[in-house]
């Protein structure tokens, strides 16, 4: 007979493993994971890598191109100003000259002033 | 009775001659005033057209200062002249307009607005001057660039003579060319400096002052314009040759 004066822990309800239902379980999984084929994840690791590996490849010669490129050359918009010779060039720029001569020495009226301004005086 | 019409008469007539008297008295107050509120009226109207006037020659004389600082075709020591020149004419006015809106008087305005006109000459001396100027120093650089064509063409005509070919046309030409570029060579020479040193007093004292000058310019671009006919008939004479 136990001693009613000497307190007793109360003892955990006893739980049948049974009928115990884990999440996994619950949800149609295992509880524990399946093992696995070692060969199978090797084969796409490799084949992560190769693909990486290419595109590597690819970027580094795109880059490659892109650098060594020959550069386009400009496409003249105008025709090139034929050379005037050593003779006849100074004998525009007098010509050039003479006609601004007179227009500017016509714009100038000694007895009336300067054409462009206001005569008033 | 008759001493009492004599004297009713007698009022009649002065209160009548009064009349007129007292009226003209009371009409000769109103034309002072109005004298004076007319002739402080000419007096602004005469600032405003003179402070006008000045306006328009600065505009006028700052745009031919902007066109001279970016001329090519005058010399240095002449544009600086030339600048210096319309500057002072530009300050000159400035100092003219304060002036003119100080006067008080019309006596003094209209001596302020004289002076605008003879003591600046922007449009009839100082304007056409800087342009003369300009065009004398186009024309010399015309003839220095003629002068060397011309030793060219006459390398180019002592070959064709090497070689036996009949040069006594380019010849000539070359002769004519070389002829006028001497004669403008004499037309231009100290030009400038008779253009830069006149001044809006010599412009009062003769208002033909300027004609000489733009004559003798155009001559000497004339001489111009035949000795490049010149070079031009040898050249194309030499290419003829070829």
């Amino acid at each position: 007979m136990p001693d009613p004066s000497t307190p007793t822990t109360p003892s955990a309800p006893e739980v049948s493993s049974a009928a115990v239902v884990t999440p996994f379980e619950s949800a149609g999984l295992p509880n524990s994971p399946q093992p696995t084929d070692p060969k199978r994840g090797k084969g796409k690791f490799i084949v992560a890598v190769a693909l990486i590996l290419v595109l590597a490849g690819a970027g580094g010669a795109a880059y490659w191109w892109y650098t060594q490129r020959p550069v386009a050359q400009k496409t003249p918009t105008s025709t090139p100003t034929p050379v005037a010779t050593e003779l006849e060039k100074p004998l525009q720029e007098v010509d050039t000259t003479m006609g601004d001569l007179d227009t500017s020495l016509g714009n100038v009226d000694p007895a009336l002033g300067d054409k462009q301004g206001d005569l008033s005086e | 009775m008759n001493a009492k019409i004599l004297i009713r008469n007698a009022t009649a007539a002065f209160l009548f001659a009064a009349i007129p008297l007292s009226s003209a008295l009371s009409v000769s107050a109103t034309p002072a005033a109005s004298v004076t509120a007319a002739q402080a009226q000419k007096l602004t109207n005469l600032k405003t057209k003179g402070a006008a006037e000045i306006d328009r020659r600065t505009a006028n004389l700052g745009a031919a200062l902007q066109k001279l600082a970016a001329s090519t075709k005058i010399s240095p020591a002449n544009k600086a002249a030339l600048t210096k020149q319309l500057q002072d004419e530009l300050a000159g006015l400035a100092a003219l307009k304060t002036k003119l809106a100080a006067d008080t008087t019309l006596t003094e305005a209209r001596v302020d607005v004289q002076s605008i006109v003879k003591d600046y000459r922007v449009y009839v001396l100082m304007l056409p001057k800087a342009r003369l100027i300009t065009a004398g120093d186009r024309i010399a650089a015309s003839h220095d660039r003629l002068a060397t064509l011309a030793d060219k063409l006459e390398e180019k005509i002592k070959a064709q003579a090497a070689v036996g070919r009949d040069v006594t046309a380019m010849q000539a030409s070359l002769t004519d060319l070389r002829a006028k570029l001497v004669s403008a060579t004499t037309k231009l020479t100290g030009i400038s400096d008779k253009l830069l040193a006149l001044q809006p007093t010599d412009y009062n004292a003769n208002h033909a002052l300027l004609v000489q000058y733009h004559d003798t310019l155009k001559a000497a671009q004339s001489d111009l314009k035949t000795a490049r006919d010149d070079a031009r008939s040898i050249i194309v004479a030499l290419k003829a040759a070829k």
